[in-house]
């Protein structure tokens, strides 16, 4: 596995606390890779600092052999950022939006095959007020796509939607994955991990605790001798949910 | 197709780039200042609040005053019965389409601008002529008004024509005895001094600065609360291209703005443009930098607000004292004493005063405009000083 991002002894400290207390962490390309934690762990510090928005206190991050302290620029043009809660203009409709951010990554392209890729061709008219949550997340990663980047990181993305989109959701995130984009997702859903992540690091309190795939890290446990409270039934309430009312989008 | 061959160029960019960490083609922040500069106008284009203010707000008032103002109204004067009733003074005067020279008794007179029933009282004096050359002596005049506080608005009118009257016969005969001709031919030709022209410049400068201080702070804030402008750093664009785009957007309403009250106001209640195309231009040159002084004001107010909430009083505050202390509807002759140098030294007064020289007075960008464009550098520089030491990005 070649690894495209190096993350090394990153340490960021704030006036009154120490969020990312030095880790260290590769990317390897074309992944899924998640970061796993608590609110407040640390998961949108070290995140932001990957993608050149936060400034780091030590220690030092490259993506694709280039250092963000020296590259940021050229960083920012090979990576695709989605914010927990980014808002977009609020007076222009998602084609125009997807127009601007072409112009700002200097690339052309046709927005309604973009929107289309992401299900919202039908909406490209619409403002981006007017969309679901799960419609709005989705055009969020759209505008990650515009300039067709080597990795896009996922800030939470699923946060606040139903089943149904989130379900929708990690497979359009999944269909970005095997187009050849390496994907660095955060979340504190573990089924997300699990369903998604090729590898994760499980931080909290500033560091990480430890890194591989989901499965290895459920047999470690399950090899330590763990038993989970109650026999495990072959379907969880989830099932019972998305098979009653069905797995279609409800936007 | 596009697509395609675009993710062809920019896989090759991007192999170039990991082997030898060069970048081939170089990112140009200007199509992306463009882009947002765009989103800028579209934006306050479609905000109903914003067109309303800055289009539909001023140009309401210039309606009511214009059609309040259309050649029927007629300013009485009173001529005092002790006054001249010849010579250069008097004639000009007499000639002035708007002004209704009335002659009563002096009671009555006296009686009349107490109740405010007339605003001013005239009385024109011979004092001692000069001496041109030795065959030639200049008459002079005193030109005495007396004006009703009963009824301020009309007198303030009244007294502007007045003194601009005077102004205009005084300026050129200081030396040359032939520009008292040229005086006298403008007033042949009849410059008509309506309200329209008193009005438009100050609603003018209203809405250059209520676009400048609302749709700025409101715009720039809201990028701000709502992560745009962070989701706009995550891209290679400059960030100052954020604030340029938010400058250069909002001069380009203001110019269009500008635009449209001067021509409307021109075509429908005969706003006077002293020469033409070139007193536009000018007019729009000074919308120019009276509103780059004015979102100053704007980028402040956004820094200074702690919530979106206290963003319009703070505004406000800014604005609309200036709406009725900078000259707009009532001449700061008229106001108290105490709040004239107040009146006086405000932005907003700064570019009205500056609108109405070049419009009705064909005053060019010159010494006479000096003053006044200080007045707005002065502003300029101690509100950008606070915009530099507020600033914030999130």
């Amino acid at each position: 596995m070649k690894s495209i991002i190096q993350v090394k002894d990153l340490v960021k400290k704030y006036p009154d606390v120490l969020a990312v207390n030095k880790i260290s962490f590769d990317v390897y390309e074309n992944e899924i890779f998640g970061l796993l934690g608590p609110n407040g762990a640390g998961k949108t510090t070290t995140l932001e600092i990957m993608e050149t928005l936060k400034p780091m206190t030590s220690g030092d991050v490259t993506v694709k052999g280039m250092s963000i302290k020296k590259h940021s620029q050229k960083i920012k043009e090979i990576i695709g950022v989605q914010l927990q809660s980014a808002g977009y203009f609020t007076e222009l409709n998602l084609r125009e939006i997807i127009n601007i951010f072409a112009d700002l990554y200097n690339v052309k392209i046709d927005a309604l095959t973009l929107l289309d890729k992401v299900q919202l061709k039908d909406r490209a008219r619409a403002k981006v007020t007017q969309l679901s949550g799960g419609q709005r997340q989705r055009f969020s990663i759209a505008t990650t796509l515009v300039h067709s980047p080597d990795i896009i990181f996922l800030d939470e993305p699923s946060t606040g939607l139903d089943p149904q989109a989130r379900h929708k959701l990690w497979e359009l995130i999944e269909q970005i994955r095997n187009d050849g984009t390496t994907i660095v997702i955060t979340t504190h859903f573990m089924d997300e991990a699990e369903y998604l992540c090729d590898r994760v690091a499980i931080i909290d309190e500033g560091k990480i605790l430890d890194i591989a795939p989901p499965c290895e890290l459920i047999d470690k446990l399950l090899a330590n001798g763990f038993k989970k409270p109650r026999p495990k039934k072959e379907a969880n309430l989830e099932d019972v949910f998305l098979s009653m009312t069905g797995k279609g989008l409800r936007e | 197709m596009y697509s395609e061959y675009n993710n062809t160029t920019i896989q090759q960019y991007n192999n170039t780039m990991m082997k030898n960490d060069i970048v081939i083609k170089k990112y140009s922040n200007f199509r992306g200042l463009i882009a947002l500069t765009r989103a800028t106008i579209i934006t306050s284009l479609r905000n109903p609040t914003s067109l309303f203010f800055n289009f539909f707000f001023p140009f309401i008032f210039i309606v009511i005053f214009g059609i309040l103002g259309q050649g029927d109204i007629k300013y009485s004067v009173a001529l005092r019965n002790d006054s001249l009733k010849e010579g250069i003074l008097y004639e000009v005067i007499k000639e002035i389409d708007v002004i209704d020279l009335i002659e009563l008794t002096d009671e009555e007179i006296d009686d009349q601008l107490k109740k405010g029933q007339i605003s001013t009282a005239i009385t024109i004096k011979k004092v001692e002529d000069i001496g041109l050359s030795q065959n030639q002596v200049m008459e002079r005049f005193e030109l005495e008004i007396d004006s009703s506080l009963a009824s301020p608005e009309y007198a303030s009118t009244i007294s502007t024509i007045l003194n601009k009257v005077v102004q205009d016969i005084n300026n050129p005969t200081i030396s040359d005895e032939m520009k008292l001709v040229v005086v006298d031919e403008t007033y042949v030709e009849g410059r008509k001094y309506e309200q329209i022209d008193f009005i438009l410049p100050g609603q003018l400068a209203f809405a250059l600065f209520s676009n400048a201080i609302f749709g700025l702070s409101f715009s720039f804030f809201s990028m701000r609360k709502n992560l745009i402008i962070k989701r706009i750093f995550a891209t290679p664009i400059s960030k100052w291209s954020i604030v340029g785009a938010e400058v250069i957007g909002r001069l380009i309403i203001s110019v269009l703005q500008t635009l449209l009250i001067v021509v409307l106001g021109h075509y429908m209640f005969g706003f006077y443009l002293a020469y033409g195309v070139i007193t536009v231009i000018q007019i729009l040159a000074l919308a120019i930098v009276g509103s780059i002084v004015f979102l100053g004001f704007g980028f402040l107010v956004s820094c200074i607000s702690k919530t979106e909430d206290s963003i319009s009083p703070i505004a406000n505050l800014v604005l609309m004292p200036q709406l009725f202390l900078s000259g707009a509807f009532f001449s700061i002759d008229f106001f108290p004493k105490f709040l004239q140098p107040i009146a006086n030294n405000l932005p907003m007064t700064f570019l009205n005063n500056s609108f109405k020289m070049i419009a009705f007075e064909g005053v060019s960008f010159n010494e006479v405009l000096f003053p006044e464009l200080l007045g707005l550098l002065v502003w300029g520089i101690v509100v950008y000083i606070g915009v530099v030491k507020t600033f914030k990005w999130e």
